[in-house]
């Protein structure tokens, strides 16, 4: 369980989280989506212990992390964002020192070392020196080490950063099979990753939650704002004006596509959805020649700029 | 503990898989034979080796900053630290392991020059006793300067930056107090020796004072701690000074002198094996050790 309440965080003069709060269940995967420099990994080393907040408190499995730091350390499994390794160390060695660290038994580090080598497909490098490794196996060797000691708790930053998709897809297929028994906290700024990995999402922008909810009420929020796009080889300027003047519609844009055709683009209302029938009665009515009208579905994608660019317009 | 030893086991471990173990054996090993052929190994010489003895000591002013400087900077500087900052392993385990870690490395470059009493005893009947209190000596004075080194590299994760604050440190507990009781013990009265000492030691408060300013900030990059120390310690040397130069000359003189550490080691090179000068060696590279602990905990608060 983790449970983060009203996280800020100043270095120096600069506010890099505004009161942040995150809160992941046991047996689910919590997102934490944001772009580049949004706070994430910020918030993930305070909910680690590696660095204090300058406000707010974070429990971890039932230890509040400044109290309680060992038992939070010992409670958790943490992938930092740059997956550091001794690259002087092989990959087994690296793992026997992580399973010393938490007062495994020799035998328990053997046993757990190979259950990981086969989960995490270590078998091809498990003696090789860490420093001749590719980006995406010292991935996986840091998400073994952050299964370790079988923590409770796993906290990953980026773990697919630098793998190519067969990879994705296997560290997905992990993550989510551990997911019954553990509480996974993993952040990403790659949007379809985090829609089929995670159970709920939060996206972060600039230090602030921006959005909280599962992929699909995070989906439904987007396409509830969807926009429908119609060609048409009519005046642009009166199809706009009668357009507009439907009640279902909130705005209308136009562009020339060519000579002949204009693309108009229609924002509908948030209750309207789809209203492509509508449309293509009026443009009936009008005699208008269309040659297209496609509803654009909101992504989560979509959604994810959205709330980022209201934030930025807010801010602004 | 455990996580201690396991450390300093690993660290031996990485010592020898760097290029710098070889270059500095090498380079040990290499002036302290030149030293030996020179000084000691020689028809009608004494079978002893306190010469050579104290002119290691110098030598061991650049060889333990170069086994320290990569110790804690290196960890900082690719970020291997974050993993053991939150893996269950206190500053204190990290710092005492590096250290002793340090030391076995240490121990290891010393080792390859026992084979001089082995020549010793070809040619002669060397006394042991002096010898092993030699080495004893020579353990001791790397034992501080490497726990020096671990705190500077606490400090900073430029390797560079930790080497040459590791030998600024040494050089002032070394050619500093060494010249400074000269200087001072050179007046006749008090009150002369008092006016000298102020004036010797007044430069140092600014210089210090900077060089606190500087190694905060580096360490840091923290505007608001930068300045805490900076006047900490302006106002503490002010005051030492104060203190220091008022009633007499001749304490600051004695001070020095206590905290010179080649005073402590010649006894050792002569065969003198001195409780105090033990207990002045453990506890400074106490102290420094309680430094780095206390600089690790506060790169985690800030």
């Amino acid at each position: 369980m983790i449970e983060a309440q009203q996280l800020t965080k100043w270095y120096g003069p600069h506010l890099a989280l505004d009161r942040v709060d995150l809160a992941a269940p046991q047996g689910r995967v919590l997102g934490f989506l944001g772009p580049n420099g949004a706070g994430k990994s910020t918030t993930l080393r305070i909910l680690t212990g590696y660095m204090p907040a300058t406000s707010g408190s974070a429990v971890i499995n039932g230890h509040t992390v400044t109290d309680d730091p060992f038992a939070v350390r010992r409670s958790i499994g943490y992938l930092p964002e740059s997956t550091p390794l001794y690259p002087e160390l092989r990959v087994r060695e690296q793992l026997h020192l992580f399973g010393r660290f938490h007062h495994m038994s020799r035998s328990d580090r053997r046993a757990r070392i190979d259950y990981l080598t086969d989960r995490c497909g270590l078998d091809a490098i498990i003696n090789r020196p860490i420093g001749q490794l590719s980006k995406g196996n010292k991935q996986r060797v840091g998400l073994a080490q952050a299964m370790l000691h079988d923590p409770p708790v796993i906290i990953l930053d980026e773990p697919t950063a630098g793998l190519d998709p067969a990879q994705i897809r296997d560290v997905r297929q992990l993550i989510r099979s551990l997911a019954q028994k553990k509480t996974i906290l993993l952040s990403t700024h790659i949007l379809s990753e985090a829609e089929q990995t995670c159970d709920s999402l939060t996206i972060i922008n600039r230090g602030r939650i921006v959005a909280t909810g599962s992929p699909d009420q995070l989906k439904r929020q987007a396409r509830a704002q969807s926009r429908i796009v119609m060609e048409t080889a009519a005046d642009p300027q009166s199809v706009r004006a009668t357009l507009a003047a439907l009640p279902a519609v909130a705005d209308v844009q136009h562009e020339s596509a060519d000579d002949r055709w204009t693309t108009i683009t229609i924002t509908t209302t948030p209750q309207a959805g789809d209203i492509r029938e509508q449309l293509a009665q009026t443009a009936a009515d009008q005699q208008w020649l269309v040659r297209e009208l496609r509803h654009e579905i909101g992504s989560l994608e979509a959604y994810f700029i959205q709330a980022i660019d209201g934030e930025q317009k807010q801010s602004a | 503990m455990r996580n201690t030893l396991t450390i300093a086991q690993r660290e031996l471990f990485s010592f020898f898989y760097s290029p710098i173990a070889y270059v500095v054996i090498a380079l040990f090993v290499f002036i302290a034979s030149s030293f030996f052929i020179a000084r000691t190994f020689s028809p009608g010489q004494v079978a002893e080796m306190n010469k050579l003895f104290e002119a290691l000591i110098w030598v061991l002013i650049l060889i333990a900053p170069a086994i320290s400087m990569r110790l804690i900077s290196e960890e900082l500087n690719t970020g291997t630290i974050e993993s053991l900052a939150t893996a269950p392993v206190s500053d204190a385990a990290l710092i005492l392991g590096k250290w002793l870690g340090a030391l076995a490395c240490y121990a290891c470059t010393l080792l390859p020059t026992l084979a001089f009493c082995f020549y010793l005893e070809l040619y002669a009947n060397p006394d042991y006793g002096p010898i092993a209190s030699g080495y004893l000596g020579l353990v001791l004075v790397g034992a501080l300067y490497l726990a020096i080194g671990v705190f500077a590299s606490a400090l900073t994760q430029n390797q560079i930056i930790a080497f040459v604050t590791t030998v600024f440190i040494i050089l002032v507990f070394t050619v500093f107090t060494y010249y400074m009781p000269g200087l001072i013990g050179s007046a006749d009265t008090s009150l002369l020796a008092a006016n000298i000492s102020l004036s010797v030691a007044a430069p140092l408060i600014p210089i210090t004072v900077t060089a606190v300013a500087v190694i905060a900030r580096l360490a840091t990059a923290s505007n608001s701690f930068t300045a805490t120390a900076t006047i900490i310690t302006l106002v503490a040397l002010v005051a030492l000074w104060a203190l220091l130069a008022i009633p007499s000359a001749h304490t600051l003189a004695r001070i020095a002198s206590y905290l010179n550490i080649n005073e402590h080691y010649y006894d050792f090179a002569k065969g003198v094996i001195d409780l105090s000068d033990i207990v002045f060696f453990v506890s400074a590279a106490g102290l420094f050790l309680a430094f780095a602990v206390v600089a690790m905990e506060s790169r985690r608060w800030r």
